[in-house]
């Protein structure tokens, strides 16, 4: 679908690969334009950090091609040497060379001409000019990241590879070096391709999102575009929460236990449909008893209350619903356990044509056990 | 097990031994780096349980040629079981039965078996009360004492023994080698023990306090409890060098399993009853090391926590303070002062010989030449056993590794003794007290040694860094050159000396196996001894304590400094 003229830095077709009788990746397809950052994001076992290693050449695919830069570096024939892709690598601890100070890892990759400067432009880069002489174990592990990344970009590669670089950071550091890295990142218009189990991360800190989900590229999108329109139920609630009604199409609406809703493309009429409504869409209002239109009365079950916003957990009364909704609230607003409220539906919906019995909600996170213990 | 050995994976990038000072001692023994180095590895091996993709690295398939070099190497390692097990079979399981079964070795049974109970006992309660007051209470000097206790260590046995009984005719027989052995291998309780009260969390002694419970129930229920590892695993080395005992026993005129098999082979050419007798050694070596085993399974020391911890608070000696000090200098005068100083004296004492200078050139010449072969030899043979275990993990490469360890209960005497049944029997005596053949009997008798310090470096060279190397446009040869030697330069460097220690101040194997008219310090140093001309033993004793004590504070050093160049996090 992609002429290779618009080929970007990173171009995967089918790539499959197993470790013995397991198959961990089948078939995987994937672009990345140049200069963009793309995350791929899955749950742990999903294949991510072999998709990487793959991308890399730690491992040879058992089938597909890789291109980078336009140049075909694995296929059926040929399998480029890690040493002669051009890529940059960033492992998850960093793992800077305990035997080389902050300069001398840095300077790894280049040669002894390219040195002196460039080290100093790149240190300069990342904010730790101060700490050349230092050792990786004199660093804190947010430095140690930086020197690792500054290191995989010394020598000008078309595309770094970051294996869930944040996730042995405290969480308090975590969304801190996330920015000082991405901007590093932007800056030297590097593409970049990271991977990651938290959603959270791959939705504000890439271009593009690529969910990786039994071996496979399920949905690659823009993070917009995929949590407003993921591709089926399951990415609909791996990526943030989801509550899931099913309904009956009946042109551009669907019946379900809210009334009728909008959809975002017309569906054929009569269709059973899964309705995804993101807890921002579903409006909560303190029941007065006016009873307006296509609202349907319901009881707070529990609230989560995180100051900006207020995660609400509600039981409607009308017929054809999950037994639990969820909704979010500004969090000026007063809710409070087992108040009645009224409920009414924003916006247009996402819906997939399915069985009716696939409803109920799923809030995410729950499911995807932790990797992190 | 296998839970273990992937925990020590785990770990053993984090963590290694580290103790202050370690000397060697005779080739059929092992340091305590070693026990210290499994003993930490196996107890923080629950801690950190990151999902790191480690396993992942591991190739499924082991590279025909590592494998082919690691069965090789634990072949010839098993060689001399081997060989014994021939022997006895060739004798006959009933002739066999008639050797061993006489009143003989019921009285060395007795012999062994009570010495192996007293000095353990008195080893383990001295090494474990030293280390405690160095470690947990505010004893003054205790830097200093750190060093001299554990000095002793690199003292052979038979120095110790030449020392006191030298001195003293009291010094013999029973009573004589309590005193001797327990002097010379208290340390292998004392360097664990210390090394595990470093690394034991003391929240958990406070935690105790904070639930009400005494100071000193918290010391048996908490204290004692965390560093029981290391205090049974201590006793077992300590059974282990008992049983591989030569030169002392020789000397205060005890007789055990060792020095029978010594006297039966080398004296009385009896080569049925040495084998057979072997053959009782071997396998009280290996209740021994299957009693360590049986221990470290038993490991449950998982610290839930980040490694991080708080220096322990240190306890007020008091009034003990003085009592305590005198215990300590009597002891280092006792372990230390009495075989420097005897030696010492002997120097000056028999000062009517001319000190013999050139000889003690030679025979440095040829200890240096031997113990270095083997050291050259067991540090490259232990890299293909290594690398198998830890990058090539699996059930059948694990078990080679532990099999390796196996020599432990092979005593020196032995491990000589079936090397020249090997060389009469199967190369028609070619090869019998050569230099090839001694070496190879220091090189599998020391292998466990060099095993520990390889595994630790090539543990700590991980197989990310080659990847990030070539990651970075170079090319294999200068990933190997710029990244994985020099992390492992200093581990194998380590194991280079931990076995020419070890075989510096071998006596058994040396005595069977030193080529005709060759010397090396300890067999001139043993030759002079017996014909009672101390003032002639003597400075071949002090060269032997000056060779193997320095180089092995060295090493120590070494296994100190491996815990934050192997992390490379912030410590």
């Amino acid at each position: 679908m992609t002429s290779s003229a618009e080929r970007g830095a990173l171009f995967v077709r089918g790539v499959k690969k197993a470790f013995g009788s397991q198959p961990v990746l089948t078939g995987v397809d994937l672009d990345v334009p140049e200069g963009k950052i793309a995350a791929v994001l899955g749950r742990s076992g999903s294949g991510k950090t072999t998709l990487l290693r793959v991308l890399a050449g730690f491992e040879r695919p058992d089938a597909g091609s890789v291109s980078i830069g336009g140049r075909v570096v694995d296929d059926a024939r040929h399998h480029e040497a890690v040493e002669r892709r051009r890529i940059g690598y960033v492992p998850q601890e960093g793992s800077l060379f305990p035997h080389l100070d902050v300069r001398r890892n840095v300077a790894f990759g280049l040669s002894r001409r390219a040195r002196g400067v460039r080290v100093d432009e790149l240190l300069a880069m990342v904010g730790l000019e101060s700490l050349g002489k230092r050792y990786p174990h004199q660093l804190s592990g947010g430095q140690q990241q930086r020197v690792a990344l500054a290191r995989a970009l010394a020598p000008g590669p078309r595309l770094v590879l970051l294996d869930e670089p944040f996730a042995s950071l405290d969480a308090s550091l975590r969304a801190q070096v996330r920015g000082e890295v991405l901007a590093v990142l932007r800056r030297s218009g590097t593409t970049a391709v990271f991977v990651t189990h938290d959603q959270d991360e791959a939705l504000s800190a890439a271009d593009l999102v690529a969910v990786l989900r039994a071996g496979v590229i399920a949905q690659l999108d823009a993070p917009f575009q995929l949590y407003n329109h993921p591709v089926d139920a399951d990415v609909a609630s791996f990526v943030g929460e989801a509550n899931l009604l099913s309904g009956v199409a009946r042109g551009s609406v669907v019946e379900t236990g809210l009334g009728p809703l909008t959809l975002v493309r017309p569906a054929p009429p009569d269709a059973w449909l899964t309705v995804l409504v993101r807890p921002e869409q579903l409006d909560l209002r303190v029941d007065d008893q006016s009873g307006a239109a296509h609202e349907v009365g319901a009881r707070v079950l529990s609230c989560d209350y995180h100051g900006h916003d207020t995660t609400v957990r509600v039981r409607a009364e009308a017929a054809g619903l999950p037994g639990t909704l969820v909704a979010r609230v500004a969090g000026n607003r007063p809710v409070k356990e087992s108040d009645p409220v009224r409920l009414r539906v924003n916006g247009a919906v996402e819906a997939w044509s399915e069985a009716p019995t696939s409803g109920g909600v799923r809030p995410s996170g729950q499911d995807a056990p932790s990797e992190v213990p | 097990m296998t839970e273990q050995r992937t925990a020590e994976q785990r770990t053993a990038e984090q963590r290694t031994a580290g103790q202050r000072t370690a000397g060697q001692r005779t080739a059929g023994q092992r340091t305590a780096e070693q026990r210290t180095a499994e003993q930490r590895t196996a107890e923080q091996g629950s801690v950190s349980e990151a999902p790191s993709s480690t396993s992942r690295r591991l190739s499924l398939r082991v590279p025909p040629g590592l494998l082919v070099a690691g069965v090789a190497v634990v072949a010839v390692l098993l060689a001399p079981l081997a060989f014994l097990l021939l022997e006895a079979s060739g004798v006959g399981a009933g002739a066999v039965a008639h050797l061993i079964w006489q009143p003989l070795t019921a009285s060395l049974l007795w012999n062994t078996l009570r010495l192996v109970v007293v000095v353990t006992a008195l080893c383990a309660a001295i090494g474990t009360l030293a280390a405690w007051c160095v470690e947990r209470t505010d004893l003054p000097g205790r830097r200093a004492w750190a060093v001299l206790v554990v000095v002793p260590f690199a003292i052979p046995d038979f120095v110790v023994s030449f020392g006191w009984a030298s001195l003293s005719t009291w010094v013999q027989g029973f009573r004589g080698a309590v005193l001797v052995m327990t002097l010379a291998v208290y340390p292998l309780v004392y360097l664990p023990v210390a090394a595990a009260l470093r690394s034991a969390d003391p929240a958990l002694e406070e935690a105790s306090r904070s639930l009400g419970v005494g100071r000193v129930r918290t010391f048996l229920r908490i204290t004692l409890g965390q560093v029981r590892g290391a205090v049974l695993g201590g006793c077992v080395l300590v059974a282990l060098a008992l049983l591989a005992e030569y030169g002392a026993f020789e000397i205060l005129g005890y007789h055990t399993f060792t020095t029978e098999i010594f006297t039966a082979f080398q004296v009385s050419f009896d080569v049925q009853t040495a084998s057979a007798l072997s053959l009782v050694l071997v396998v009280l070596g290996a209740v021994a090391l299957a009693l360590d085993a049986a221990v470290r399974g038993k490991g449950r020391t998982a610290r839930t926590g980040p490694l991080a911890q708080r220096e322990a608070t240190r306890h007020r000696l008091g009034r003990a303070r003085v009592p305590v000090l005198a215990a300590f200098a009597a002891l280092v005068g006792l372990a230390l002062g009495v075989p420097v100083g005897s030696s010492v004296y002997w120097v000056f004492e028999g000062g009517v010989h001319a000190i013999a200078g050139v000889s003690l050139l030679d025979a440095g010449w040829h200890t240096a030449l031997y113990s270095g072969s083997a050291a050259l030899l067991d540090t490259i043979a232990a890299v293909p056993v290594a690398l198998l275990s830890l990058r090539h993990s699996n059930r059948a490469t694990r078990l080679l590794e532990r099999s390796s360890y196996v020599v432990l209960a092979i005593p020196g005497v032995v491990v000589a003794f079936a090397l020249v049944y090997f060389s009469e029997h199967y190369a028609s005596g070619f090869a019998y007290q050569s230099t090839p053949l001694l070496v190879l009997a220091y090189a599998i008798g020391s292998f466990p040694l060099a095993l520990v310090a390889v595994r630790a470096s090539l543990a700590h060279a991980s197989v990310s860094f080659e990847e990030i190397g070539r990651s970075l446009g170079q090319r294999r040869l200068a990933v190997l050159a710029r990244v994985t030697l020099p992390l492992v330069a200093p581990g194998l460097a380590a194991a280079l000396a931990l076995v020419f220690l070890a075989t510096v101040t071998e006596l058994t194997a040396t005595l069977i196996l030193i080529p005709t008219g060759v010397q090396t310090l300890a067999t001139q140093f043993w030759a002079y001894q017996k014909n009672l001309s101390y003032g002639q033993a003597a400075p071949f004793a002090l060269v032997i304590i000056g060779i193997a004590a320095v180089p092995s504070y060295l090493v120590s050093r070494y296994f100190d400094r491996l815990p934050s160049r192997a992390t490379g996090r912030r410590q």
